[in-house]
Parts: C-alpha cells; structure tokens; sequence
C-alpha cells in the first residue's frame, strides 16, 4: 500500500509525519488480515467453494510432490524423453509396475500426469498473470482517464473480443520467434495477451462506478493526481472484482494451453496434460483403444477447471455480494 | 410511426459504419500482424525450408522489399478483389480453399447450434424450475463437467466408446469414401450418420452456457411479483413456469447466443480435427502440418470477418425481438 506523498513538507517528511505514517501502514494491515479472517470463516462454509479448494490443494500438492518423486526414483521424469522411454513396453496396460500404464514411447503415464500437473498448472498461473495484469492496467487507464484514452483502448478491446481465439492463438504461436519452435514460455506469452479483453471490460465498468463515488470527487479536489487515485482509491476497490475472475482465468489458460497442445504447438519436451491427449491422438495411444493413456489427462484437466470454477464462484459470492444475490 | 422508422434506420446505419470500421480495422491488424511481428512476412509465405539466396527473389517478387506504406495500399487493393494468397499445398486460391472448407463448418456449427439451444434452454427450464431439488443439482453439475472438458477429448472418448468398441457410428470423416453406386436416399442416410457423433460432441461441450443461463434467467423471474400474482390467481406451477416466466427468461438467453460465437467457433475447430470433418479446423490442422502459412492467415482473416458479421445480424435481431432495448 503506497501513501500519499502531497503531505510532505519542503525538504522531506518529518519525524512526526514518518511515525503517522507507520500508524496508517500498520492500522491497514491489521483491517486486511480482518478481512481475510471474515472472508475465510464465511468462505468455508461454502460447500463447493471448499471442494475446489481441496481439489485445487491436491493437484498444487501433486505437481509439488513430482521433482522430489523422482529423486526418490519412484517416478520418471518424461520431459528426459530418451531416459525415460522403453519401446518394448510400448502402450501396455496398467500393471503392478505401471499403475496408469505406459505410452506410446513406454513411458510411465502417471509420471507424465505429475509432471504434467506441474507444467499445465505453472501455465495456467503465468498466463493468467499476464492477462489480469493487461486486463486490470487497460481497464483502470480507460475508466479513469476516459474520453478518447476510453474511447481508442474500448475500441480495440471490442476488436480483440470479437476475434475467434483459436485461428488468431495459433496464428501468434506460429509467427512469435523464434519461429516454428514450440516453447512454454511462448505459449504463456500467447495465452496471456489473447485473454485479456473481457477482464479490461469488466474492470473499466466497475471504475466507471466507483469514479462517481463522493470520495474519489474529494480526491480530486484536494489536488490527487490521476495515477494516485489509480493506486490508493481504484486499485483496492477493483481488486475484490478482479481477484475472483483472476481465478477463473486461470482454468480457461489450462483449457487454452490444452487446446493448443493439441494442434502441436507446444514443446514436446515440456510435458503438460495438452501434450499427452496431442500425443495420445497422433502416435497411436487413441486408435489402440489405450484408454489408460487417453482418459486420465482428460479427467485431471476436467477436475481443475471446476476446482478453480468453484473456487472463483465461491469468492465471487463473498467478495461481490451485490453482483451475485441467488 | 415515421419517427420510429427514422430512429431505426438512423440506428441501421450507425450499425452499419461501425461493422465496417471494424472489418477495416480486422483487415490491418491481419496486414501488421504479419508485418510487424519479427518474423519476416516472406516466412510466412514460404516457411523456412528455402535457401537464403532464394529468399531475396521471393521477398522482391512479392514486393516485400517496397515501403510498408505501398505495400499496405497493395495488399489492400489485392483484398478487395480477393486475393487473399496462394496456397502452397493445394495449388489454389486461399480464398477458394477457405470458403469450400467453410461450408462444411457452417454445416456442423448451424445444426450443432441448434440442438445446443434447444436442448441447453430445455434442461435451462427444468432446472430452474426445480431449482435446489436433486435434478436441478444433477443437471447444473453435468454442465458444469462438460464446460471443463476439452472438446476434443469428449469427442475421442466418445469414438472409443461409441464407434471403435460399439460399432454404432462410423469413426471419421463426412461421408464413406468409395461409395458411388449408392442411391440420393443412401447417401442422405450415410451422411446424417457421420454427423451424429460430432453434432452430439458440440452440444455436449457448448450447451452448458445455455443451461446455466437458462436456469438462472428463470430463476430470477420467478422472483418477480407478476409471478406471485400469477399464483394468487390460482394458475398451476406448471402454467406459471409455461405462459409467464419462460417467455420472459427465454429472451436474454437467446439473445446472447452471438456472444459465445467465439466459444462455439473454437469448439466446432477442435471436433473437426478428431472427426476428420473437412471444415475450418481439419484445414488449420493441415496448414500447420504443412507449413502452409497464407492458408492460415487467410482463415483467420475469413473466420474474424465472418465473426464480426455474425455480430451485427446478431445487434439487428436483438432490437428486433425486444422492443425494450433502446436504439
């Protein structure tokens, strides 16, 4: 939390002014930990919200658990391609050995599914970065500055709604260098800055009707500046708003990244949940009937999405109380 | 009477500049998306499977070294009399290509769409007026698992199960190859049969948005105190449900089926490639598998224009059947 710097007095704050200020700091902490402490109470006792936090905490835990797992040596790791295969078990049924199975290149599969959780999760949460920080920084210039700023970034933003997200995903993911060279890191980036519109939209409406609030008006008078009621007064009040979609956003980036594995445009030696169905389908897992190999990806990435589903309603309940009254 | 007909042609019009400013807007960003990102346009016209030496005939034969500013004038007047490129694997037009693959994903997202609003607004109903009853609970949570699912994962496990271990459904493709001596009858027949595994995979995966929609219009409307009148007069639950609460929560839900175009769109891609249905998606699909770059650019240019035209009929409609939007 940043303060105010109109206070200071000619040739920096006085010891007076220093100690207000740490009182300020320390008073807003204390209300925050409240307000966590009040939102968690009510938090829990909603049923599917609690369930998808479990859900969620078990995969965390899972992708957690994968780096450690293998240098125990009870599991493999897929994304050491050659190390890990074993063509002569190649697409065998789950065994004692082999609880999952193996894929079409022998490997493990439920070793895949750890470090497939950890790759598809990392994903989801980076690109979901991205896209509130584009969407949060383009809705508050444009709900705050207003007028043709509003206008120009509304503009674009209707634009990049309207634009089908897969030709124009798979389009960035191909063309970005370094060209034809699948990487992580450059799916995040694609999935990060595809994303963005509906956040920016959702963020400007809710300034638009903040900025008509009295206290933002006695902001102005006293000679605030734009950015620092973006900072002090907007920011806060956007963020309960922007924290429950944030968490959806993330499922709908591990859905993305899914959707683009599966047209071959994410690095083959970066296992995710994408990469096994995208394997599974080309290299003979599906058209032997490996339902092993085929159903558990599909399952993990089903099960998180709702975790994250869940989650985000359940705070959107607790956060939004106005917006959501059933 | 003429006043009415002046806002509505006045608010026509306005539509109409907006859409093509838009489609203006599409068009450049397709041109600088190309031009501005580091790689280099002439890889997307050849790839990089071609000696350095040869690259600079190609970049000068295509007009690549020219200033952005010519080259942006020509490129637009090539679009207007579509030419959008050559595709390097199919020897044609890009616009040919696209357009005779577009039919076939018009086909499936047409009568796809259909039975996802239909089948989304009647489980919608059911729902919400059963709202917090086992059912309710049964069809909300099943929506719910289908809206995380990949598509294309559904539509795989469904060719296990169905086709490959059943035998119900043919496992691919829009009609039996090789079969010419079959009669209008048949091939009506064998076609419809290709299309059920598909059809189903799209309403499965899309109809959860109608359903919750749906069910929570419903439920809000239920709220309402026409309803309560409605009951004080002694009408059924059923009747209630029936003449005065759906056709009130049926408008915003239908209303809104142009805003998951994008979602519908992505889905029908993702059910082509599994199916081997010879639309948009399988065409991406080999694009990328063959590099062949304008085809892309060409239908992400088509499928964006196609999109913002769905919109504006979609703006149009909406005033249409609900006189309470303000033009």
């Amino acid at each position: 939390m940043r303060l105010g710097r109109e206070g200071a007095s000619e040739g920096g704050p006085s010891d007076a002014e220093r100690q207000e200020w740490k009182s300020i700091r320390v008073e807003k902490m204390r209300l925050f930990l409240k307000r966590m402490r009040v939102t968690w109470t009510t938090f829990r006792k909603n049923r599917s919200g609690v369930f998808g936090l479990i859900l969620l905490a078990t995969f965390i835990a899972v992708a957690l658990l994968s780096g450690p797992l293998y240098s125990l040596g009870l599991i493999q790791n897929p994304n050491h391609v050659t190390e890990s295969s074993d063509p002569a078990h190649a697409l065998e049924a789950p065994s004692s050995s082999h609880l999952l199975g193996t894929d079409e290149k022998g490997r493990d599969v439920l070793s895949e599914i750890f470090y497939g959780s950890r790759n598809s999760l990392i994903v989801g949460f980076a690109a979901a970065f991205i896209t509130i920080v584009m969407g949060a920084g383009i809705g508050l210039v444009a709900g705050t500055y207003g007028k043709g700023v509003d206008e120009v970034l509304m503009r674009s933003t209707d634009l990049f709604l309207v634009i089908p997200w897969l030709p124009f995903a798979v389009i960035l993911a191909t063309f970005l260098p370094p060209e034809n060279q699948p990487s992580m890191f450059k799916i995040i980036i694609v999935i990060g800055i595809t994303s963005w519109p509906a956040t920016a939209r959702i963020v400007r409406a809710q300034v638009l009707s903040i900025r008509e609030r009295a206290f933002i008006e006695r902001a102005v008078a006293v000679g605030s500046g734009k950015l620092h009621i973006i900072n002090v007064h907007l920011m806060p009040n956007v963020f309960p708003l922007v924290f429950a979609n944030a968490i959806l956003s993330v499922s709908y980036a591990i859905l993305s990244e899914a959707f683009l594995s599966f047209f071959g445009l994410s690095d083959p030696t970066r296992m995710t949940w994408g990469l096994m169905l995208y394997n599974s389908f080309n290299f003979g897992g599906f058209a032997n009937n490996a339902y092993w190999f085929v159903l558990p990806p599909g399952i993990c990435i089903i099960l998180v999405v709702l975790g994250f589903t869940f989650v985000s309603y359940a705070l959107d309940e607790i956060l939004n109380p106005r917006l959501r009254h059933r | 009477m003429g006043q009415n007909q002046m806002q509505a042609r006045a608010f026509l019009a306005r539509k109409l500049v907006n859409l093509v400013i838009l489609l203006f807007a599409v068009w450049t960003l397709n041109f600088f998306l190309f031009h501005m990102l580091p790689g280099d346009p002439t890889f997307a016209l050849v790839g990089n499977r071609i000696p350095a030496d040869m690259v600079d005939t190609i970049r000068h034969q295509f007009g690549l070294d020219r200033p952005l500013l010519d080259q942006y004038f020509v490129s637009l007047g090539s679009t207007l009399q579509g030419k959008l490129g050559y595709s390097w694997f199919y020897k044609d037009n890009v616009l040919d290509v696209v357009l005779y693959r577009l039919q076939y994903t018009l086909l499936l997202v047409g009568v796809g769409t259909f039975f996802t609003v239909l089948v989304g607004v009647y489980l919608g109903i059911i729902a919400g007026s059963r709202r917090g009853e086992p059912l309710d609970v049964a069809i909300v949570g099943s929506s719910l698992a289908f809206y995380a699912m990949p598509a294309f994962w559904l539509g795989m496990i469904l060719i296990m199960v169905l086709a490959a271990n059943f035998k119900l459904f043919p496992l691919r493709g829009f009609s039996e190859a090789g079969a010419s001596n079959e009669t209008l009858f048949e091939a009506i027949l064998d076609r419809l049969w290709h299309m059920v595994l598909p059809v189903l995979t799209f309403v499965l995966v899309t109809m959860s948005e109608f359903v919750l929609m749906m069910r929570n219009a419903l439920v809000d409307v239920l709220t309402e105190d026409y309803i309560v009148t409605a009951r004080a007069k002694g009408l059924s639950p059923k009747m209630i449900v029936r003449r005065h609460a759906v056709p009130n929560a049926l408008l915003p839900t239908v209303a809104t089926t142009a805003m998951f175009i994008g979602w519908i769109v992505t889905g029908a891609i993702m059910i082509e490639v599994v199916f081997s249905w010879p639309g948009i998606g399988s065409l991406i699909w080999d694009a990328l598998n063959h590099r062949d770059y304008p085809v892309l650019q060409g239908i992400f240019l088509i499928v964006t224009m196609a999109m913002l035209v769905a919109n504006f009929v979609a703006d149009i409609v909406y005033v249409y059947i609900d006189p309470r939007v303000r033009i």
